[in-house]
This record gives C-alpha cells, sequence and structure tokens, in this order.
C-alpha cells in the first residue's frame, strides 16, 4: 500500500512505514527518448512513448554500484524522476546524461523541482515499481512541467504589457515581432499541455480499476484541473488583448494604404492637367514675356 | 452464465440499410438502433448454425459488437463486411478494440443483489433482455470514441509541426493547409457529436427505468461523458487556435493585396511622368 497524501500516519500504521521520496526536475525543454533508449538498451512501448523507465540495472551502469531499489523515469518533455536517490547520485546521473542528450540545464534544474514522499507499508514488489510508482512519477513529472508552462505564460503575461502601451498609444503594429512571439508561444504552450503533458488524458494502458483510481487520485492532489483551468483562463485573457490589436493594426494599415491609394489616383488627371497646360498656357505666358 | 462481448471500431460510418438488403431483413433502419445479426442470417454469414445467444452488432457509427462469437468466426464476418463496404481497411481487426462480459449474479458467488461493475465484467442480479444491447451500446461507442480521440492526437501533431514552420515564415498559411486543419477539426466534431451520439440514450431506458439506471452506470464506468467532454475542450481549443490564424491569415492577404494596388498605380503614375518628360 502506498500513501501519497500528507496526512497524519495512524500511530499503529507508524512502524511499518518506510518513507521514500520521488524527486522530480526539470533538466531540458525535451528530452530524446528515443536516443536514450537505445543508450540504455531499452524497448520502448510505442512509437510516441510519453516516457522511458530506467530499472536497477541500468541506473547501476551509470552509478558504477549496484541499486537495487532505485527507479528513474525520463519524460519526453524534458522533466526526470528520481525513485529512492539521494542529491550526489542525482547529480552524478545528470551529468552522465549530458553526453547522450546534450547539456543539463541546471538553471530550469534549480527552478523547477518537486518532490513527494511516499509511505511503503512494505518492500517493494517489482510489479508495483512498473504501474503504480510509474503512475506516481507521471504525477509528479506532469506537475513539474506544468508548473515551468505557467512561469512561461506568466512571462508572457507580462510582455504583453507591451501590446497594451502600443494600444494606449494608438500605434498597433500587426508585423510586430513580440506579437508574433507572443502569438506562437502561446499557441504552442497549449499545445504542449493537451497534446505532449496530456493533462486532460489518462495515460494509455492504465485500465485496471485500481490504477485509475491512483491515477485520479494523483489528479485530484496535483490539481491538475484546476491548474489547466487557470492556464485557459490566461490565454483567453492574453488572446482578447492580442485580438484587438492585431485588428486595429490591420485597419490602421489598411486605411494608410487606402489613403495613398487616393493620393495616386488623383495623380492620373494631372497628365492631362499639365498636358494642357503645356499647350496652352505656356506659349500665352511666353508670349507675354516676349511682348514684356 | 457469461455472455462475452468484444467490440471493433472498424470504419467511421457503415450503411445498415444496405446489410440488412443484403442479409434480407424487410426493415428500414434508423440512425439510432443496431442492426442485430442473428440465428439463420448469422449462420448464413458465419457459414455454420449458431447457437442461442450469439449475436453480431452493427453500429452505424463504424462499430461492430460480437456477442459470445468466438474470434475464429471474426474473420469470416469481416471478409463479408467488406463484400459490402470495399472501402474498410484490409487490416483486420484493427488497433481500436475492447473486451467485455456480462455475468449473472445467481452464478457468481461474489456480488449477489446489486449490480457490480469491474474493468473486465459487470455483475447483474439476473439477465434481463435489454442487457446484451445496452453493454453493446456503451462498449461501441467506447472503442469508437477511442478511435477519435487518438485521431485527434494526429490534428494536434500537425497543429505542432504547422506551428514550427510559421516561426520562420510570418504567420502566413496557406488556405488548403488551414482548410484542411479546421476540416479535420470539424470532422471529429461532427463524428461524435452526430454519429456518436455519446449525450443520446437508447430508447429503451426512457421505457425500462431499470434498463435507465443500468446504462447510466455502464457509461460512467466507461467515462463516456467525460471523454466527451475532455475531446470538446481539446476541440474548442483547436478551433480557436485555427480561426486565430485564419484571420492573422485574411488580413495578411488583405494587406498585401492593397500594397499590390498601390505599387501597380505607382507604376503607372511613374510611367505617365516619364512619358510626359519625352
Amino acid at each position: 500500500m502506498i500513501r501519497l497524501d500528507n496526512s497524519p500516519i495512524p500511530k499503529k500504521d507508524v512502524k511499518m512505514l518506510n518513507t521514500v521520496y520521488l524527486n522530480c526536475y526539470k533538466v531540458s525543454l525535451q528530452l530524446k527518448v528515443h536516443r536514450l533508449a537505445d543508450f540504455f538498451k531499452v524497448s520502448l512501448s510505442g512509437p510516441e512513448p510519453e516516457f522511458l523507465q530506467l530499472q536497477p540495472k541500468q541506473i547501476s551502469t551509470i552509478l558504477k554500484y549496484d541499486t537495487p531499489d532505485k527507479f528513474i523515469w525520463l519524460f519526453k518533455y524534458g522533466c526526470v524522476c528520481f525513485f529512492n536517490f539521494n542529491s550526489t547520485e542525482t547529480y552524478r546521473f545528470l551529468t552522465s546524461l549530458e553526453s547522450i542528450v546534450g547539456k543539463v540545464d541546471f538553471s530550469l534544474f534549480s527552478k523547477f523541482n518537486e518532490n513527494h514522499g511516499l509511505n511503503l507499508e512494505k518492500p517493494i514488489q517489482p510489479a508495483t515499481i512498473q504501474l503504480t510508482l510509474g503512475l506516481y512519477a507521471m504525477g509528479l513529472a506532469k506537475s513539474t512541467e506544468l508548473k515551468y508552462l505557467e512561469t512561461k505564460l506568466d512571462s508572457i503575461y507580462d510582455r504583453s504589457e507591451r501590446l497594451v502601451f502600443d494600444l494606449q498609444r494608438g500605434l498597433p503594429k500587426p508585423f510586430n515581432h513580440v506579437l508574433k512571439k507572443i502569438i506562437l508561444e502561446i499557441v504552442k504552450l497549449q499545445l504542449t499541455v493537451i497534446n505532449d503533458l496530456k493533462i486532460l488524458d489518462r495515460p494509455q494502458k492504465y485500465d485496471d480499476l485500481e490504477l485509475k483510481k491512483i491515477y485520479n487520485s494523483t489528479v485530484d492532489f496535483y490539481e491538475f484541473k484546476k491548474r489547466f483551468e487557470k492556464i485557459q483562463a490566461k490565454v483567453s485573457n492574453l488572446f482578447e488583448i492580442i485580438t484587438p490589436y492585431q485588428n486595429l493594426g490591420f485597419y490602421h494599415q489598411e486605411r494608410r494604404l487606402l489613403l495613398w491609394e487616393i493620393v495616386m489616383l488623383v495623380l492620373f488627371p494631372l497628365s492631362r492637367i499639365l498636358d494642357l497646360f503645356s499647350d496652352h498656357f505656356i506659349p500665352k505666358i511666353l508670349t507675354l514675356f516676349h511682348f514684356l | 452464465m457469461k455472455m462475452k462481448f468484444k467490440a471493433y471500431a472498424i470504419t467511421n460510418e457503415i450503411d445498415l440499410n444496405k446489410i440488412a438488403f443484403r442479409c434480407g431483413i424487410p426493415k428500414k433502419y434508423t440512425w439510432e438502433e443496431p442492426l442485430i445479426l442473428q440465428d439463420q442470417t448469422l449462420a448464413s454469414i458465419l457459414g455454420r448454425p449458431v447457437e442461442q445467444f450469439q449475436q453480431i452488432l452493427i453500429f452505424y457509427f463504424g462499430s461492430v459488437v460480437f456477442i459470445n462469437v468466438p474470434p475464429g468466426d471474426e474473420p469470416a464476418f469481416f471478409s463479408y463486411l467488406k463484400s459490402i463496404k470495399p472501402d474498410l481497411e484490409p487490416k483486420y481487426p484493427g488497433s481500436y478494440f475492447d473486451d467485455y462480459e456480462l455475468r449473472e449474479a445467481a452464478h457468481s458467488e461474489e456480488y449477489e443483489e446489486d449490480l457490480h461493475f469491474t474493468d473486465e465484467y459487470a455483475v447483474v442480479p439476473q439477465f434481463q433482455p435489454y442487457h446484451p444491447e445496452l453493454i453493446s451500446v456503451v462498449i461501441a461507442k467506447s472503442v469508437a470514441l477511442e478511435k477519435v480521440e487518438e485521431q485527434i492526437g494526429k490534428i494536434l501533431d500537425r497543429l505542432e509541426n504547422m506551428i514550427d514552420r510559421l516561426e520562420k515564415v510570418n504567420l502566413k498559411i496557406s488556405d488548403k493547409e488551414l482548410a484542411r486543419t479546421t476540416a479535420g477539426i470539424i470532422r471529429h466534431e461532427y463524428n461524435t457529436i452526430n454519429y456518436l451520439m455519446i449525450l443520446d440514450k437508447p430508447d429503451i431506458t426512457w421505457v425500462n427505468s431499470d434498463a435507465g439506471l443500468f446504462y447510466e452506470k455502464m457509461s460512467e464506468f466507461f467515462e463516456l461523458n467525460d471523454r466527451y467532454e475532455i475531446f470538446k475542450q481539446k476541440t474548442d481549443i483547436l478551433n480557436v487556435i485555427v480561426g486565430h490564424f485564419t484571420s492573422i491569415s485574411h488580413s495578411i492577404r488583405g494587406l498585401f493585396v492593397e500594397w499590390l494596388i498601390v505599387v501597380l498605380i505607382l507604376v503607372e503614375v511613374v510611367l505617365m511622368i516619364a512619358d510626359l518628360l519625352k
């Protein structure tokens, strides 16, 4: 039996429990799961796997000693979950990871990390690790990634203030680079939340009733639904700023172009006016000058 | 006593009337009811005599449910179906399927009174004539929804690639690509709402309250409504994104035309001035 919540443990159970920790870190924007699977010689579950799970045997090849009760989950969106690792072991594993998937971003690592204590009633069985702990790791990784995306969205929100200033001055620029970047970042963020992070979906191959319950408990615990709704609310607020900005910008440019068209069209009768001027008025003026 | 169900989502739509005509069933099928193949009709398709509770239910939204039909008989049915609907995927049995079982409490020692559901079987106090049809409807909708869910994932992937390309080309998307993505989203919404009719209940549930309760519990267990809500949320997000890009693309194109007019007029004016100066 594994407890995820932080509620007090009943006194009679205390002696039996063994607390272990799941630590999750954001180490890069994305991890090449296929490359890692090739390196560790692990077969992947499908063509687009969400994560790669490393067994004690594979971990011991990196740490160079026997690790019977350590597990790692590497997620394609750049999060790594460690089970029963201390900080030295974590650092050692991550630095060795650099040779396979490129540099680990330690600024992300220090900012976006979460952990959770699990109270185990008895020694861990391999089958429990495969499924149950995997679900907890998945919940923790989703929460860590969501934290990163929430921070990113906040920074987009801050930058969108410039658009409000432009609007206040009446100078919206629809081809502005800032605007283009903001739009693409918002859309990418939304797609990451629903397609990569799959925040609305339960992981595949977890159809067992008990596993469904565990996953639902992690969804409630990490408040995925509320956080998703909050992200959606912020995104729709951003679109409420962007849409009038762009519309006004396009109208403004269109009006300016129409004005140019009018000016140019006015030039057409000019040739006839000049012709008339050269045929009738210039000879008369010249005659007048000559007479004078 | 047990009843074994196996559901497949094989296509988007099946013309039930065409199959009914071929099978000699003198009935006009509406979109709400499944075509039930049993007894002599089923025996003629499978090429062997069938037992009392062996049935195949075909749904207009592209799902097929086998009740108590051994897996060995499935290829014979699929080749029969392919002779009527040649555009069926050649790959049998397809990747979207689900198994379920119905058990009678009298024959199960665990649960004797109430309805009981697990991820593999349901236990009912006593078999009722509506049980097979209601279970079939729910699992048929569930597998069809699974197919739609996976296809929406593909649209999301396509959109993600499109966004990556947009970073390089100043938010310009071709009308063809926009139309294709929009059509994909609308097609899935249409399939789910109009074809699957996730939110609609079979007629029997309005007549018999026990049937209504059973259907409600089954659909709650298979999370049909929750999954539909999630699907709706995803398509809404996609619609907002695509709608936004459509309006940007339209505005960019409008401005381009305006610029072209200005440039053409300018060329005309320059030519005119050159003519005057000759």
